[in-house]
Protein backbone atom coordinates (compact mmCIF):
# COMPACT_ATOMS: atom_id res chain seq x y z
CA UNK A 1 0.00 0.00 0.00
CA UNK A 2 0.77 3.58 -0.85
CA UNK A 3 0.85 6.53 1.46
CA UNK A 4 -0.58 10.16 0.51
CA UNK A 5 0.58 11.53 -2.64
CA UNK A 6 2.70 14.65 -1.77
CA UNK A 7 1.29 18.43 -2.96
CA UNK A 8 1.55 18.54 -6.91
CA UNK A 9 2.75 21.89 -8.05
CA UNK A 10 -0.71 23.31 -8.86
CA UNK A 11 -1.82 22.58 -5.07
CA UNK A 12 1.58 24.68 -3.89
CA UNK A 13 1.17 27.85 -6.46
CA UNK A 14 -2.74 27.90 -5.48
CA UNK A 15 -2.26 27.67 -1.78
CA UNK A 16 0.50 30.51 -1.99
CA UNK A 17 -1.95 32.56 -3.86
CA UNK A 18 -3.96 32.31 -1.58
CA UNK A 19 -1.43 32.77 1.87
CA UNK A 20 -0.33 35.70 -0.04
CA UNK A 21 -4.00 37.13 -0.07
CA UNK A 22 -4.45 37.20 -4.27
CA UNK A 23 -8.23 38.21 -4.72
CA UNK A 24 -10.26 35.33 -6.21
CA UNK A 25 -7.56 33.01 -4.68
CA UNK A 26 -9.37 31.29 -2.13
CA UNK A 27 -12.77 31.15 -4.26
CA UNK A 28 -11.13 29.36 -6.89
CA UNK A 29 -10.12 26.50 -3.80
CA UNK A 30 -13.69 26.46 -2.66
CA UNK A 31 -14.94 26.02 -5.91
CA UNK A 32 -12.18 23.18 -6.95
CA UNK A 33 -13.20 21.13 -3.78
CA UNK A 34 -16.50 22.04 -2.43
CA UNK A 35 -17.59 18.27 -4.38
CA UNK A 36 -15.02 16.74 -2.84
CA UNK A 37 -16.35 18.50 0.31
CA UNK A 38 -20.03 17.73 0.00
CA UNK A 39 -19.23 13.83 -0.92
CA UNK A 40 -17.31 13.73 2.50
CA UNK A 41 -19.55 15.21 4.94
CA UNK A 42 -22.63 14.07 2.67
CA UNK A 43 -21.94 10.64 3.33
CA UNK A 44 -20.82 10.99 6.93
CA UNK A 45 -24.08 13.36 7.96
CA UNK A 46 -26.69 12.71 5.11
CA UNK A 47 -28.58 15.60 6.10
CA UNK A 48 -28.57 18.58 3.32
CA UNK A 49 -29.01 20.86 5.35
CA UNK A 50 -26.25 20.27 8.09
CA UNK A 51 -24.24 19.43 5.32
CA UNK A 52 -24.14 22.54 3.36
CA UNK A 53 -23.36 24.36 7.16
CA UNK A 54 -20.63 21.81 7.99
CA UNK A 55 -19.18 22.31 4.15
CA UNK A 56 -18.83 26.49 5.09
CA UNK A 57 -17.50 25.22 8.22
CA UNK A 58 -14.75 22.93 6.27
CA UNK A 59 -13.76 25.53 4.37
CA UNK A 60 -13.66 28.36 7.29
CA UNK A 61 -11.03 26.41 8.88
CA UNK A 62 -9.21 25.31 6.09
CA UNK A 63 -9.19 28.99 5.28
CA UNK A 64 -7.65 29.84 8.92
CA UNK A 65 -5.26 26.73 9.04
CA UNK A 66 -4.02 26.99 5.08
CA UNK A 67 -0.29 28.13 6.56
CA UNK A 68 0.08 25.19 8.34
CA UNK A 69 -0.47 23.14 5.58
CA UNK A 70 3.30 21.62 4.59
CA UNK A 71 2.41 20.21 1.31
CA UNK A 72 3.34 16.39 2.68
CA UNK A 73 -0.06 14.96 0.86
CA UNK A 74 -2.24 16.13 -1.59
CA UNK A 75 -4.29 19.39 -1.40
CA UNK A 76 -7.26 17.13 -1.86
CA UNK A 77 -6.58 14.77 0.62
CA UNK A 78 -5.90 17.60 3.35
CA UNK A 79 -9.01 19.31 3.00
CA UNK A 80 -11.12 15.90 2.75
CA UNK A 81 -9.37 15.34 5.95
CA UNK A 82 -10.34 18.81 7.30
CA UNK A 83 -14.10 17.86 6.04
CA UNK A 84 -13.97 14.37 7.35
CA UNK A 85 -13.20 15.53 11.03
CA UNK A 86 -15.63 18.64 11.31
CA UNK A 87 -18.16 15.97 10.14
CA UNK A 88 -16.88 13.49 12.33
CA UNK A 89 -16.98 15.91 14.88
CA UNK A 90 -21.01 16.57 14.61
CA UNK A 91 -21.50 12.82 14.75
CA UNK A 92 -19.99 13.17 17.77
CA UNK A 93 -21.89 15.76 19.37
CA UNK A 94 -25.07 13.78 18.15
CA UNK A 95 -23.84 10.48 19.64
CA UNK A 96 -24.52 9.33 16.59
CA UNK A 97 -22.11 5.99 16.18
CA UNK A 98 -19.40 6.39 13.76
CA UNK A 99 -18.51 2.49 12.73
CA UNK A 100 -20.55 -0.67 12.84
CA UNK A 101 -20.72 -2.49 16.22
CA UNK A 102 -17.35 -4.93 16.15
CA UNK A 103 -18.03 -8.98 16.09
CA UNK A 104 -20.02 -9.32 13.50
CA UNK A 105 -17.91 -11.19 11.44
CA UNK A 106 -20.13 -13.32 8.86
CA UNK A 107 -21.85 -9.60 7.81
CA UNK A 108 -24.77 -11.12 7.64
CA UNK A 109 -26.99 -8.96 10.20
CA UNK A 110 -25.35 -5.78 8.51
CA UNK A 111 -26.75 -7.45 5.12
CA UNK A 112 -29.45 -7.58 6.84
CA UNK A 113 -29.61 -4.11 8.35
CA UNK A 114 -28.95 -2.64 5.28
CA UNK A 115 -31.86 -4.27 3.36
CA UNK A 116 -34.38 -3.25 6.84
CA UNK A 117 -37.17 -4.84 5.03
CA UNK A 118 -36.80 -4.27 1.13
CA UNK A 119 -36.63 -6.92 -0.90
CA UNK A 120 -33.88 -6.17 -2.51
CA UNK A 121 -33.91 -9.30 -4.78
CA UNK A 122 -37.50 -8.80 -5.30
CA UNK A 123 -37.14 -5.20 -7.13
CA UNK A 124 -38.46 -5.14 -10.60
CA UNK A 125 -35.66 -3.52 -13.38
CA UNK A 126 -32.49 -2.05 -13.03
CA UNK A 127 -33.71 1.32 -11.91
CA UNK A 128 -35.72 -0.05 -8.89
CA UNK A 129 -32.70 -1.96 -8.34
CA UNK A 130 -30.27 1.12 -8.06
CA UNK A 131 -32.61 3.04 -6.00
CA UNK A 132 -32.62 -0.09 -3.29
CA UNK A 133 -29.23 0.28 -3.57
CA UNK A 134 -28.20 3.54 -2.96
CA UNK A 135 -30.90 3.25 0.02
CA UNK A 136 -28.77 0.01 0.94
CA UNK A 137 -25.48 2.29 1.23
CA UNK A 138 -27.36 4.79 2.84
CA UNK A 139 -28.05 2.83 5.89
CA UNK A 140 -24.57 1.55 6.58
CA UNK A 141 -22.56 3.33 9.18
CA UNK A 142 -21.22 6.50 8.70
CA UNK A 143 -17.49 5.67 8.80
CA UNK A 144 -18.10 3.08 5.71
CA UNK A 145 -20.21 5.18 3.41
CA UNK A 146 -17.17 7.60 3.59
CA UNK A 147 -14.77 5.21 3.16
CA UNK A 148 -17.06 3.62 0.23
CA UNK A 149 -17.32 7.04 -1.08
CA UNK A 150 -13.64 7.89 -1.30
CA UNK A 151 -12.61 4.76 -2.55
CA UNK A 152 -15.14 4.53 -5.67
CA UNK A 153 -16.22 7.94 -5.85
CA UNK A 154 -12.99 9.85 -5.62
CA UNK A 155 -10.95 6.70 -7.07
CA UNK A 156 -8.69 7.41 -3.35
CA UNK A 157 -5.77 5.11 -2.89
CA UNK A 158 -6.57 3.27 0.54
CA UNK A 159 -3.39 4.86 2.09
CA UNK A 160 -4.81 7.99 1.34
CA UNK A 161 -8.15 7.42 2.69
CA UNK A 162 -6.16 5.98 5.64
CA UNK A 163 -4.44 9.41 6.03
CA UNK A 164 -8.10 10.88 5.86
CA UNK A 165 -9.59 8.94 8.40
CA UNK A 166 -6.90 8.21 10.91
CA UNK A 167 -7.42 4.84 10.26
CA UNK A 168 -5.28 1.78 9.59
CA UNK A 169 -5.37 0.16 6.02
CA UNK A 170 -6.11 -2.78 7.25
CA UNK A 171 -9.24 -1.06 8.94
CA UNK A 172 -9.91 0.68 5.50
CA UNK A 173 -9.48 -2.64 3.71
CA UNK A 174 -11.69 -4.74 6.09
CA UNK A 175 -14.35 -1.59 5.65
CA UNK A 176 -14.81 -1.91 1.93
CA UNK A 177 -14.77 -5.90 1.77
CA UNK A 178 -17.27 -5.91 4.39
CA UNK A 179 -19.50 -2.87 2.92
CA UNK A 180 -19.05 -4.36 -0.88
CA UNK A 181 -20.59 -7.72 0.79
CA UNK A 182 -22.83 -6.85 2.59
CA UNK A 183 -24.54 -5.05 -0.03
CA UNK A 184 -23.73 -7.90 -2.82
CA UNK A 185 -25.98 -10.25 -0.29
CA UNK A 186 -28.40 -7.43 0.39
CA UNK A 187 -28.92 -7.74 -3.82
CA UNK A 188 -29.54 -11.40 -3.37
CA UNK A 189 -29.12 -14.33 -5.65
CA UNK A 190 -31.22 -13.39 -8.12
CA UNK A 191 -27.90 -11.75 -10.26
CA UNK A 192 -25.99 -14.40 -11.26
CA UNK A 193 -22.33 -14.79 -11.96
CA UNK A 194 -21.08 -13.09 -15.24
CA UNK A 195 -18.14 -15.12 -17.02
CA UNK B 1 -6.08 -18.32 -2.10
CA UNK B 2 -8.33 -17.98 0.97
CA UNK B 3 -12.06 -17.47 0.63
CA UNK B 4 -11.95 -13.72 1.94
CA UNK B 5 -9.08 -12.95 -0.23
CA UNK B 6 -10.67 -14.58 -3.66
CA UNK B 7 -13.61 -12.64 -2.78
CA UNK B 8 -11.99 -9.01 -2.28
CA UNK B 9 -10.33 -10.27 -5.88
CA UNK B 10 -14.22 -10.49 -7.13
CA UNK B 11 -14.33 -7.29 -5.77
CA UNK B 12 -11.13 -5.18 -7.01
CA UNK B 13 -12.15 -6.99 -10.88
CA UNK B 14 -15.66 -5.66 -10.64
CA UNK B 15 -13.93 -2.43 -9.67
CA UNK B 16 -11.63 -2.46 -12.35
CA UNK B 17 -13.62 -3.39 -15.13
CA UNK B 18 -16.17 -0.92 -14.51
CA UNK B 19 -12.95 1.55 -14.53
CA UNK B 20 -11.83 0.15 -17.68
CA UNK B 21 -15.57 -0.03 -19.43
CA UNK B 22 -15.02 -3.78 -19.85
CA UNK B 23 -17.32 -6.66 -19.35
CA UNK B 24 -16.08 -9.15 -16.95
CA UNK B 25 -16.53 -9.83 -13.30
CA UNK B 26 -18.83 -10.83 -10.85
CA UNK B 27 -22.35 -9.00 -11.58
CA UNK B 28 -23.74 -8.76 -8.22
CA UNK B 29 -20.43 -6.62 -7.22
CA UNK B 30 -20.25 -4.68 -10.65
CA UNK B 31 -23.86 -3.49 -9.71
CA UNK B 32 -22.54 -2.55 -6.26
CA UNK B 33 -19.86 -0.86 -7.22
CA UNK B 34 -21.21 1.03 -10.56
CA UNK B 35 -23.98 2.60 -7.62
CA UNK B 36 -20.94 3.52 -5.35
CA UNK B 37 -19.61 5.19 -8.09
CA UNK B 38 -23.17 6.99 -8.73
CA UNK B 39 -23.63 9.33 -6.54
CA UNK B 40 -25.88 12.44 -6.34
CA UNK B 41 -24.29 15.44 -7.20
CA UNK B 42 -23.36 18.26 -4.14
CA UNK B 43 -26.81 20.36 -3.49
CA UNK B 44 -24.49 23.21 -3.15
CA UNK B 45 -26.26 26.89 -3.62
CA UNK B 46 -24.74 28.70 -6.98
CA UNK B 47 -22.51 31.27 -5.45
CA UNK B 48 -21.07 29.15 -2.57
CA UNK B 49 -17.59 29.42 -3.16
CA UNK B 50 -17.91 33.50 -3.69
CA UNK B 51 -20.27 33.55 0.14
CA UNK B 52 -17.67 31.37 1.87
CA UNK B 53 -14.40 33.42 0.53
CA UNK B 54 -16.40 36.02 1.57
CA UNK B 55 -16.77 34.70 5.17
CA UNK B 56 -13.61 33.45 5.30
CA UNK B 57 -12.24 36.78 4.44
CA UNK B 58 -14.37 38.93 6.82
CA UNK B 59 -13.33 36.47 9.45
CA UNK B 60 -9.81 36.80 9.07
CA UNK B 61 -10.47 40.80 9.10
CA UNK B 62 -12.10 40.52 12.25
CA UNK B 63 -8.74 38.29 13.87
CA UNK B 64 -6.40 40.52 12.72
CA UNK B 65 -8.41 43.50 14.69
CA UNK B 66 -8.31 41.54 17.40
CA UNK B 67 -4.44 40.68 17.09
CA UNK B 68 -4.06 44.77 16.65
CA UNK B 69 -6.51 45.57 19.08
CA UNK B 70 -4.90 43.09 21.72
CA UNK B 71 -1.00 44.23 20.87
CA UNK B 72 -2.22 47.71 21.71
CA UNK B 73 -3.98 47.04 24.72
CA UNK B 74 -0.75 45.19 25.92
CA UNK B 75 1.13 47.78 24.77
CA UNK B 76 -0.96 50.54 26.88
CA UNK B 77 -0.17 47.87 29.47
CA UNK B 78 3.48 48.00 29.53
CA UNK B 79 3.45 51.92 28.95
CA UNK B 80 1.70 52.24 32.47
CA UNK B 81 3.63 49.55 33.98
CA UNK B 82 6.60 51.35 32.94
CA UNK B 83 5.16 54.99 34.16
CA UNK B 84 4.26 53.53 37.51
CA UNK B 85 7.67 52.05 37.65
CA UNK B 86 9.41 55.19 37.12
CA UNK B 87 7.48 57.31 39.29
CA UNK B 88 8.20 54.46 42.27
CA UNK B 89 11.49 54.42 41.92
CA UNK B 90 12.02 58.41 40.79
CA UNK B 91 10.84 59.18 44.09
CA UNK B 92 13.43 57.33 45.89
CA UNK B 93 16.09 59.44 45.00
CA UNK B 94 19.79 59.37 46.35
CA UNK B 95 22.53 56.67 45.63
CA UNK B 96 20.70 54.16 46.58
CA UNK B 97 17.86 54.57 44.19
CA UNK B 98 20.06 55.51 41.46
CA UNK B 99 21.50 51.29 41.87
CA UNK B 100 18.01 50.21 41.85
CA UNK B 101 17.19 51.96 38.97
CA UNK B 102 20.41 51.05 36.93
CA UNK B 103 18.90 47.06 37.92
CA UNK B 104 15.49 48.31 36.34
CA UNK B 105 16.91 49.89 33.44
CA UNK B 106 18.06 46.67 32.75
CA UNK B 107 14.78 45.03 32.56
CA UNK B 108 13.34 47.83 31.07
CA UNK B 109 15.64 47.45 28.25
CA UNK B 110 15.42 43.54 27.77
CA UNK B 111 11.19 44.14 27.66
CA UNK B 112 12.00 46.59 24.88
CA UNK B 113 13.91 44.43 23.24
CA UNK B 114 11.19 41.65 23.28
CA UNK B 115 8.47 43.98 21.96
CA UNK B 116 10.54 44.94 19.04
CA UNK B 117 11.66 41.69 18.55
CA UNK B 118 7.90 40.76 18.24
CA UNK B 119 7.08 43.37 16.05
CA UNK B 120 9.47 42.38 13.33
CA UNK B 121 8.93 38.76 13.37
CA UNK B 122 7.26 38.04 9.73
CA UNK B 123 3.29 37.59 10.02
CA UNK B 124 2.29 34.09 9.14
CA UNK B 125 -0.65 35.59 6.88
CA UNK B 126 -0.23 38.66 4.79
CA UNK B 127 -2.30 41.89 6.67
CA UNK B 128 -3.68 42.85 2.94
CA UNK B 129 -7.21 42.28 1.98
CA UNK B 130 -8.12 39.33 -0.48
CA UNK B 131 -11.44 40.84 -0.48
CA UNK B 132 -12.82 38.41 -3.42
CA UNK B 133 -16.16 40.08 -4.16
Amino acid sequence: MTGPAPASDADRMLVEAVLAGRAGAFERLVREYQGLCWHVVQRMVRHPEDTRELCQETFLRVHQCLGQYRGESALKSWIAQVAYSVAKRHLERRRIPLAEVAGDEDGLSAAHAVADGHDLEGAHGDAEEAVQLHRAIERLPPVQRTVLTLYHLEEMPIGEIASITGLAEGTIKSHLFRSRRQLRDALGHRIGVAA
Amino acid sequence: MNHDEHEWQAQETALRALRDGSAGGDAGYRRVIAALRDAPAPMLPAGFAAVVARHAEAQAAADRRFERQLAIGLGIAFAVGAIVALAVFGRLGGAAAAGQWSGSLHWLFAAAVCVGVTALMPKPRASGSAQTL
